[in-house]
């Protein structure tokens, strides 16, 4: 897709595209759709909060179908190791003679699901974690660089906590969003139940920007202009939950400060303006911030989720 | 650049509505100070002094006042955009380049003219048109209510009043004299500074009548008699003091002894 000034405005008819083109497999869930794609465009990682069967699977495998991305699912049980996800050597028969050939692992791909992350051993979390920030794997004197784009989806159940290996706060900041999947409404509920139990045959989905296309839109994404007293807003913001230990224990980080101006960035681009303005921040304040703070003994008491608090700051 | 350009003519527009503003204001200004400084015989000077501070003060205090935000304000389709341009000028980037040529595109749309109040211009027209009328009815008649120099020249509260209103005077005629220096009758003369009792240089012609005021000591009488009856002897004679007569003593007593001063000093000297 070339791109030119005069023509940056059709981009917003192909995210539109995109965002049609995923209504015709998974029904509602259009802002977890958004967050998605807000985290892609930002070359980030996004941690998804949902109860079970609510189409996690679906929507990422649909996503990297629409576009062209390939796509791994890596189901974390306690006994995964960390040569599981990143790789091993294996020993090869080559013209008679044994060598050794790196085998990669799931992580080689564009897209991949990490389903039930906190299952995971802490060592494998970090190898993981790892991969997701370099942007590489080391194993042996080897180091192999991922694909581009990579964007990592990772799962956490809030139910049957048991036998889990929680992440650690240092290591959920690494996520640039947390995205909280509810149930759907009831008519979406009919809709998705009329669509899987009837007859018709599924849509095709066919793709609609390349991988190129996708590391472009990344490279916009940071070009996208922001006002000086916009970026005020997000610094004293996130600098606001550092300064009320009467609801938050712990504040978020500057990483945090960088995180929303980029959401904010994608946010705007996705809805077709060529500059961030105040709604995008406040739109992707939530899922950028409710992650990073520690509630206090007080607001947990008074039964306050970070939501609250975020909301109440802003 | 084109965007720096717009910004440039933005800027100058923004000037001329703030120059409009304080310029009526200030003439506003100009003509009530002076219509009612003209009622007391002030200098226009002085009116014309306060207005250009006003106009300097009101210009630079509207300038500050409007930062882009107002203009945001009053033109919905450049929220946002025209600060976000403002703050990435200089900024080479791809998608700066495509707002910019956004916000030129907008641009030709919007009309500065919505910075302008014009109802507030309508009514400072209106002022301007009726205070200059009357500014100009009491210049051509001449009209005062006070002449401050005549205020300044009334005042008179013994010496020190004056001493202030020789001041005053001093000040009102534009000329500042020396405090008059106070004389003390040093001659002999008894009756005071010649120069203050004139009276005149006419002749006086006083005539005494000696028949009413001659005295013959040769002249005798007889003798009165009376006959004292023991009745008429006062048994106890004394003395009250008089409190008015005491008061009036006490102040002659003091008059006196003031006069004997006056005469020792004068035979000392």
């Amino acid at each position: 897709m070339a791109i030119d000034v005069k023509n940056i405005s059709k981009l917003k008819e192909t995210f539109a595209n995109v965002r049609k083109a995923i209504s015709h497999v998974i029904v509602g869930q259009e802002e977890v759709v958004e967050q998605i794609l807000v985290a892609l465009l930002c070359d980030g990682n996004a941690l998804l909060e949902s109860l079970p069967g609510l189409g996690k699977t679906l929507t990422i495998k649909t996503l990297s179908k629409v576009l062209d991305l390939k796509f791994a699912r890596i189901q974390c049980t306690p006994d995964l190791m960390p040569s599981d996800i990143t790789g091993t050597y294996v020993i090869d028969d080559v013209k008679g003679k044994k060598v050794f050939n790196f085998q990669k692992g799931p992580i080689f791909a564009n897209m991949i699901l990490v389903d039930e992350i906190n299952r995971a051993t802490p060592k494998t979390q970090s190898a993981l974690l790892e991969a997701m920030q370099e942007k590489q794997v080391t194993t042996g004197n080897e180091t192999f660089q991922l694909d581009k784009p990579f964007f990592v989806l990772a799962t956490q159940n809030p139910i049957d906590q048991e036998g889990t290996y929680p992440l650690p706060e240092a290591q959920t900041d690494r996520f640039l969003l947390k995205i909280i999947v509810n149930y759907p409404p009831i008519h979406d509920e009919l809709e998705i139940v009329n669509r899987y139990t009837g007859a018709k045959q599924q849509t095709a989905i066919h793709p609609l920007l390349k991988a190129q296309s996708l590391v472009l839109l990344q490279t916009l994404t940071k070009q996208v202009p922001i006002a000086d007293d916009l970026k005020n807003k997000v610094v004293t913001l996130v600098n606001k939950t550092r300064t009320n230990p009467e609801f938050i224990e712990f504040g978020a980080s500057p990483r945090a400060s960088i995180g929303l101006i980029m959401a904010a960035k994608a946010h705007a681009l996705l809805s077709g303006r060529k500059f961030v303005s105040a709604k995008d921040i406040e739109d992707m304040a939530l899922p950028v911030l409710r992650h990073r703070i520690v509630l206090s003994f007080k607001a947990q008491k008074e039964g306050m989720t970070p939501d609250d608090v975020i909301k109440a700051l802003l | 650049m084109e965007i720096q350009k717009l910004f440039d003519q933005l800027e100058f527009e923004l000037f001329k509505i703030a120059f409009l503003t304080a310029f009526l204001d200030s003439v506003l200004l100009f003509l009530i100070v002076s219509t009612i400084f003209s009622m007391a015989n002030f200098s226009p000077f002085i009116s014309l002094a306060i207005a250009l501070i006003f106009f300097t003060i009101k210009l630079i205090h509207t300038l500050k006042r409007t930062p882009l935000k107002k203009v945001e304000e009053k033109n919905p389709s450049l929220t946002e955009i025209l600060r976000t341009a403002k703050d990435n000028l200089g900024n080479d980037a791809f998608m700066v380049k495509a707002m910019n040529e956004d916000l030129l595109e907008r641009m030709n749309h919007v009309y500065m003219g919505s910075m302008v109040k014009y109802k507030r211009l309508f009514i400072q027209t209106l002022l301007i048109f009726l205070i200059g009328f009357a500014a100009v009815f009491v210049a051509a008649h001449n009209t005062y209510v006070v002449d401050y120099e005549d205020v300044a020249k009334s005042i008179d509260t013994g010496s020190i009043g004056k001493f202030f209103s020789n001041s005053i005077n001093a000040i009102g005629s534009g000329k500042i004299e020396e405090i008059p220096e106070i004389i003390f009758n040093q001659t002999e003369d008894i009756y005071g500074d010649p120069e203050v009792a004139q009276l005149g240089d006419q002749a006086l012609n006083i005539m005494i009548q000696e028949n009413l005021n001659s005295i013959d000591l040769n002249e005798e009488v007889p003798l009165e008699t009376n006959e004292f009856t023991t009745q008429e002897y006062a048994y106890d004679v004394g003395g009250s003091m008089d409190v008015q007569g005491t008061d009036r003593l006490t102040q002659e007593y003091k008059y006196i002894n003031k006069v004997e001063e006056e005469l020792r000093r004068r035979g000392q000297k």
